[in-house]
């Protein structure tokens, strides 16, 4: 696409959106390519850098089986293709499968579903639908064809009644067939613009829906008799066609303004019918199989103007088809859901759907050879793995190849540029188109105008006419009850004269007594006498009423000009609607195709920012996570100081504590002597006090010796306290100056250790902020990663959305049935019973051809699956989405699982039996075989290494009895595993 | 992509809105795309989780063949039209209700009935499907049912309970088509009796030995599986095997006899009795939304006599399972509807029954967010038309979800398109609403 969108840009916009542009302006070469090859390369145009690995070998092989065949390979397919070494071998087991009789089931089974979206059968025998679809299959009808031949299939021919069924049974509801041909033939879904323009899809109007249904209203179904070949009567509805009748209708926005319309496929120009009377619109009665009740069809036939519309223009309906086949074979279409095609849900591949349409076209609606191209391209045989997935973790892609890279990123930023300027361009051309739409849709809503007063003028004349022809026909009826009555006397005329005349005779021969004979005579000559008289008053009433028809039938046909004149009036409001009409539709084709591409652009370039903003989230995780040592490594320095520090302050505040209990011990030591200095000062006082009195005493006392001696003693023990006191002073003070000493040096360390705290807070700090940014970084390099896995999400399904990956998808409800019932060969064992019952009915000669041995095969494999229909059934019932579905969506609910664990006979099919897949694993010469058994049997891969390994632990040391009992467990297991229930 | 669950759709919803996904994810980042609505998500996000959260149920009897409103809501004892039964005073002063229903007159403070209900629709089938579905039937467009849309909105499938009960007097055990375009998940499982789903034990021949060794097995073989590639298709899948296991040990919620024979006696031991004693056991053990119908009140003949019988049989049991839902505290968060097809004519026929009516008729709703002991809408005198409160189908579909906190005026998407889950032209009844 990136090319085309750069070859677009240089391209005139004007001519580009002309509708000749919207298929591929193919190279000479390019047209000659085969279509499966063109099919890659308008993949691989878009695929910017997004390339995926191819599909194991095998697992190729089994995604075709179930895609052709719906059933998994079987292990002799899986070794003949593994040996198969011939450059062609693809081609080769594409075309084995598309002659394998099991892929004219899985056309039927398609087309069934396709058609009638699992609507129950109610009108029509499943078995005769069936067999009419399997009749297509087998001669390849072209779908076109096949959908010609439902819309032509008539009511009064049973022979026709299975092709009935797509109007049967959705009970002839005109609203239900015309949502359902919407859909179905063409991929629109116009549901929602049934009672006004559709509210959200600007393509789909109203007079789409009502163009659509007047191929359908206003028929309807019902009942009719019959007799059988018994002769008892049986009733029967059919889906008879009614003449024309396009009732007007409004949007319920904008109420009053009536519209009326006659058919119109889906976008395109409506159809005028010219006009019949009321009483010439239906054929004289046709209707060979004698059913009461079936009416003759109409001369005006809408359905053969669908036929032929169908016939003329195939385009819009392969458009549709190419995309639904597109769809059954990578489980989405390219335009998704395949019934919602308009501008805003454009083709995830513009060009390509229009190839593969053209093409599908050109080769007259063949499915077969659709299918085949589309499973030989390489977009087919891909992975769901990019190449680059190894190296993914959580969604995020280191860019370890920087050139890569680079490349990508700067392409995508120039590639949405571009976009974003095209999709301005694209835009302004848009709102010019959009002008001239309203202005041609304004015209035409004139025009339209017009013509529903004409039309209800000529409902009003036809009103008037058909009160005549009521009148006409009253009097005819009238009339024919007279001649009737009149013919009825002139009969009992007859036989009472005849009477009369017998019993004259016989008077005239009897002899004897014939007054019996007389009276008799005379009562029915009373009779002819009376019958008689009353004739010509019949006969005056049936001349007045012969001329009361004929008045009747004149004023009639008088009237029938003026009708057929108003009608004139009609058809000429019509051929002006007509002109305006061509170009409101040639308006709307261009806008809307305008309108897709700016939708394409604006698509492509949100996948392409996507494609920016992962790369660059990529590119911002590997640069965080580049820097994320360095960071952690600040933190870690940030530690080893604080930690440093931390043994400092330990030092520090080891010194303190010494210093204090210095001090404390210094404090000690003082405390006694400063108390022992307080003792002796005491003593002192004590002493001087005694000395005092000794001398107040000596002065008053003769013997003073005595006392001098006292005193001098009392002087000297003051004088030794003195000296005592002085001494331990002296002691004080140097204890004292030790202690400010000690005190000194403690505050000098005091300082350092406020110095080292403060210091210790600073580190603290900066290994906070070292933290914090740690931590920051690890918070934005988580969300980075989210939002890598989010947008990587996103690109992924971009890319399954774009057919740039494979996306997984789940077998169908009847695929997942039939795969067990075959790898469990239980269907195998029903195909060989039925095929030997088939060649004792017959038994083949001896130089059969190889087209015969084939419808043989073909024939079992019906036969084998009608009779384990009901065991598919189950599937379906259990599996599948609702009636009226465009797609099985997948589901996964508990009684799907306690189906299969405990209901129904999974459990049963996995024991060994007979020559079957778990018998052949018991029966194994060593675990390993046994073990590749059951992966290539089951899942179309050998196991891998970890499989194997633990497969083997569980074989080893087991008995027969209960090896089998082991092999039915695994069986089982495998059987309802994930791997099991998806497509490889 | 390897062990932690990341696939294409971030929503818990995602195995069946693939393509809802896609369409959200790509085009909505375009500019000026008038694709997607913004309704269609709140349901499957973070309200439908609140939702789940808030743990909400309802509880649906459907009188199955027309429910006679004289008999039941709405007497008129005493005129042309009442016929034979009486009105008898409730708990609630001034709302009198049919003489058939003396239990239920008690638990009158905890109803609100709606005499105000003129659907006009005279045909079982179409009258049954409006009710059920909250719109008129059409060919072209199927509607979910009520059930399929709470069980949707309400259930958490973590309970290990299903969902989406229809009990049924007869067989049961089957599937229930009930769901439309909200597809099969929601459809209903049916009960019959108290039988449990089908296939919720392992077949006799399966020794619990080998039962336990072949679920190891699968999952280990899904293990390598998933190591290479996880999707929320093989995870939905995987998980619905778990499901099962998990509503295999849960068979007991489904077994009566694990109630109390008292019990049992209190709701009577008969059908409608068992299955009203069940409802209370499912709602409790973690059903959101369960279904008893009530067969069958087509009285053309004989009215009188039928409903004497039928309403018999309904009384005591409806009148006990209210009772038990406030008694055990349920009844905050558990919505009881009591629906028909339509009502019965007020005319009496030559063969004393009355025939369909769908012009006046009366619809009971209780519990939730439903206001207690009311009666709201009126018919005249002889009930033969709605003079006050009218509602359709429409309004009380809406009503059931208000009453259970669903925002009824959203839209789901389906295939690309936007899906209101109640008619757009219907409304709920406010009213009626606490």
């Amino acid at each position: 696409m990136v090319t085309r969108i750069l070859k677009l840009l240089n391209c005139v916009f004007i001519f580009w959106i002309s509708e000749n542009c919207l298929g591929w302006q193919d190279s000479v070469d390019a047209q000659e390519m085969p279509l499966h090859s063109r099919i890659d390369s308008f993949i691989d145009s878009d695929r910017s850098s997004i390339q995926s690995v191819q599909l194991p070998e095998s697992e190729r092989l089994r995604r075709l089986s179930l895609d052709l065949r719906m059933v998994p390979p079987s292990i002799e397919e899986l070794d003949e293709y593994s040996k198969d070494s011939s450059p062609d071998r693809w081609e080769r087991w594409v075309t084995r499968f598309l002659q394998d009789p099991m892929f004219h089931e899985r056309m039927v089974d398609w087309l069934d579903k396709s058609l009638m979206q699992r609507r129950p059968n109610q009108h029509v025998d499943r078995v005769k639908w069936i067999e009419f679809l399997r009749q297509s299959v087998d001669s390849n009808v072209p779908i076109d064809k096949l959908l010609r031949d439902i819309v032509t299939s008539t009511w009064w021919n049973s022979s026709e009644r299975a092709k009935q069924r797509f109007f049967l049974d959705r009970a002839g509801d005109a609203h239900a067939i015309a949502r359902d041909t919407g859909r179905i033939f063409f991929g629109r879904d116009l549901q929602c613009a049934q009672c006004h323009d559709h509210p959200h899809i600007s393509d789909y109007l109203q007079i789409d829906y009502h163009g659509l249904l007047a191929f359908f209203a206003p028929s309807n179904l019902a009942e009719a008799k019959f007799k059988d070949e018994k002769g008892t009567e049986q009733k029967l509805q059919l889906y008879m066609e009614k003449a024309p009748n396009d009732a007007p209708f409004e949007s319920v926005f904008d109420k009053g303004v009536v519209f009326r319309s006659g058919p119109r496929l889906l976008q395109q120009r409506e159809f005028y019918d010219p006009y019949l009377a009321p009483d010439t619109r239906y054929a004289s009665q046709q209707n060979p199989e004698s059913l009461d009740g079936a009416s003759a069809p109409p001369i005006q036939s809408r359905r053969k103007l669908l036929d032929q519309l169908l016939s003329d223009s195939r385009k819009s309906l392969s458009y549709a088809w190419a995309n639904r086949i597109w769809a059954m074979l990578f489980g989405r279409g390219i335009v998704d859901p395949v019934d919602m095609h308009h501008a805003e849900n454009p083709p995830s591949n513009p060009d390509l759907l229009a190839a593969l349409a053209d093409a599908f076209q050109a080769s007259n609606l063949d499915m077969k050879a659709m299918i085949e191209q589309i499973v030989l391209s390489k977009t087919y045989q891909q992975s769901g793995f990019l190449s680059f997935e190894s190296e993914l973790r959580d969604g995020y892609l280191a860019p370890k190849d920087s050139e890569f890279f680079s490349q990508w990123f700067s392409k995508s930023v120039q590639l949405s540029s571009d976009l974003a300027s095209l999709g301005q361009k694209q835009l302004n051309e848009c709102e010019t188109l959009k002008n001239d739409l309203d202005q041609k849709r304004a015209n035409w809503l004139e025009k339209q105008k017009e013509r529903v007063v004409a039309r209800s003028d000529l409902d009003k004349a036809e009103t008037a006419f058909l009160d005549l022809k009521k009148k006409r026909d009253e009097s005819s009826a009238t009339l024919e009850k007279t001649t009737k009555a009149l013919s009825d006397e002139k009969g009992k005329l007859q036989s009472f004269q005849e009477a009369a005349q017998s019993l004259g005779k016989a008077k005239a021969l009897t002899t004897g007594d014939t007054s019996d004979i007389a009276q008799a005579l005379e009562i029915a000559t009373k009779r002819v006498e009376s019958v008689k008289s009353g004739i010509p008053k019949l006969e005056m009433q049936l001349a007045e009423q012969t001329a009361a028809k004929e008045a009747a039938g004149k004023a009639l046909e008088e009237d029938r000009p003026k009708l057929l004149g108003i009608a004139a009036k009609l058809s000429e409001t019509e051929s002006k609607l007509s002109q305006a009409d061509e170009s409101f539709v040639a308006a709307r084709t261009a806008h809307f195709l305008a309108n897709q591409n700016h939708m394409v652009s604006v698509r492509s370039k949100a996948e392409c920012d996507l494609i920016i903003s992962w790369l660059s989230d990529c590119k911002k995780v590997h640069e965080l996570e580049a820097s994320k040592p360095k960071r952690i490594e600040a933190r870690e320095s940030a530690q080893i100081q604080l930690a440093t520090v931390q043994t400092k302050i330990r030092a520090i505040e080891e010194q303190l504590a010494n210093f204090d209990s210095e001090l404390a011990a210094t404090s000690n030591t003082i405390r006694p002597i400063q108390e022992r200095i307080a003792q002796v000062i005491s003593e002192i006082k004590a002493l001087e006090s005694t000395q005092s009195s000794l001398t107040a005493t000596s002065s008053l006392v003769k013997n003073a010796d005595a006392i001098e001696t006292a005193k001098s003693e009392v002087l000297l023990a003051i004088e030794s306290r003195r000296g005592q006191e002085a001494s331990w002073k002296k002691d004080l003070d140097n204890l004292a100056m030790k202690k400010a000493e000690t005190e000194n040096r403690r505050i000098s360390v005091l300082d350092s250790w406020t110095k080292s705290t403060s210091e210790r807070t600073l580190v603290e700090e900066q290994l906070q902020q070292r933290q914090k940014e740690v931590d920051q970084f690890d918070g934005e390099l988580a969300s980075l990663q989210t939002s890598c896995q989010d947008s990587f999400a996103k690109l992924r399904s971009g890319a399954e959305r774009r057919f740039l990956i494979a996306s997984q998808r789940p077998l169908s409800p009847e695929q997942l049935g039939l795969s067990i019932l075959s790898s469990t060969n239980v269907f195998q064992n029903y195909v060989i019973a039925e095929k030997t019952e088939l060649e004792k009915q017959s038994p083949p000669a001896a130089d059969e051809s190889k087209e015969s041995a084939m419808e043989r095969q073909r024939s079992a494999s019906r036969r084998a699956i009608d009779k384990l229909r009901s065991n598919i059934d189950q599937f379906a019932s259990l599996y599948s989405s609702g009636v009226g579905q465009s797609a099985d969506e997948f589901f996964a609910t508990p009684d799907q699982a306690l189906f299969v664990a405990n209901g129904g006979s999974v459990y049963q099919w996995s024991a060994p039996s007979g020559t079957n897949l778990p018998a052949k694993m018991v029966g194994a010469e060593d675990s390993g075989q046994a073990t590749m058994i059951l992966y290539r049997g089951l899942l179309s891969r050998p196991p891998t290494d970890r499989e194997l390994d633990w497969c083997k632990s569980l074989f080893k040391d087991l008995q027969t009895a209960d090896k089998g009992k082991m092999v039915q467990e695994l069986v089982w297991a495998v059987l309802c595993g994930a791997e099991f229930r998806v497509y490889p | 992509m390897r062990d932690t669950a990341h696939y294409a759709c971030q929503s818990s919803e995602h195995m069946e809105s693939r393509r809802n996904f896609l369409r959200n994810s790509l085009v909505s980042t375009a500019a000026g795309s008038s694709l997607v609505g913004g309704l269609g998500y709140l349901a499957e996000g973070q309200a439908a989780d609140t939702l789940k959260a808030a743990d909400m149920r309802v509880i649906v009897f459907n009188m199955h063949g027309g429910l006679s409103q004289l008999e039941s809501w709405d007497p008129k004892p005493g005129t042309r039209t009442g016929g034979p039964c009486r009105a008898i005073p409730t708990s609630v002063p001034g709302i009198h209700i049919s003489d058939l229903l003396p239990y239920t007159a008690q638990q009158m403070h905890h109803l609100c009935l709606l005499r105000g209900v003129n659907t006009a629709e005279d045909d079982h089938g179409k009258g049954a499907y409006l009710m059920m579905t909250g719109r008129r039937q059409t060919a072209a467009a199927d509607y979910p049912q009520i059930g399929s849309v709470t069980s949707k909105m309400l259930h958490d499938e973590n309970r290990g309970v299903p969902g989406h009960i229809v009990v049924t007097p007869g067989g049961g055990g089957g599937k229930g088509n009930e769901a439309a375009y909200l597809g099969p998940k929601y459809n209903s499982i049916s009960l019959g009796g108290s039988k449990p789903p089908p296939n919720t034990s392992k077949p006799e021949q399966i020794t619990e030995e080998s039962e336990q060794r072949r679920h190891e097995f699968r999952r280990r073989i899904n293990e390598e599986f998933l190591s290479k590639r996880r999707t929320a298709i093989t995870d939905a899948y995987t998980h619905s095997y778990e499901q099962a296991l998990r509503l295999m040990e849960k068979r007991d919620v489904f077994d009566l006899s694990k109630e109390s024979p008292k019990d049992l006696e209190r709701y009577g031991d008969y059908d409608l009795g068992r299955q009203c004693l069940l409802a209370r056991r499912l709602i409790e053990n973690g059903v959101s939304f369960v279904q008893i119908t009530h067969s069958n009140y087509d009285t053309h003949n004989d009215n009188f006599n039928f409903h004497i019988e039928q309403m018999g049989e309904f009384d005591r049991p409806f009148a006990t399972l209210i009772a038990d839902l406030v008694d055990r505290g349920l009844y905050e968060r558990t919505l009881v509807v009591v629906l028909s097809e339509f009502g019965r004519t007020p005319n009496i026929n030559l063969y004393y029954g009355r025939d369909h009516w769908s012009k006046a008729w009366s619809v009971v709703m209780a519990g939730a967010k439903v206001v207690r002991g009311a009666a709201f809408g009126k018919t005249n005198p002889e009930g033969t038309e709605v003079v006050d409160g009218q509602v359709d189908h429409g309004d009380l579909f809406h009503t059931y979800l208000r009453a259970v906190g669903i925002d009824s005026s959203q839209s789901i998407q389906v295939d690309g398109k936007e899906l209101p889950i109640a008619d757009p032209a219907a409304e709920p009844i406010w009213k009626v609403l606490a």
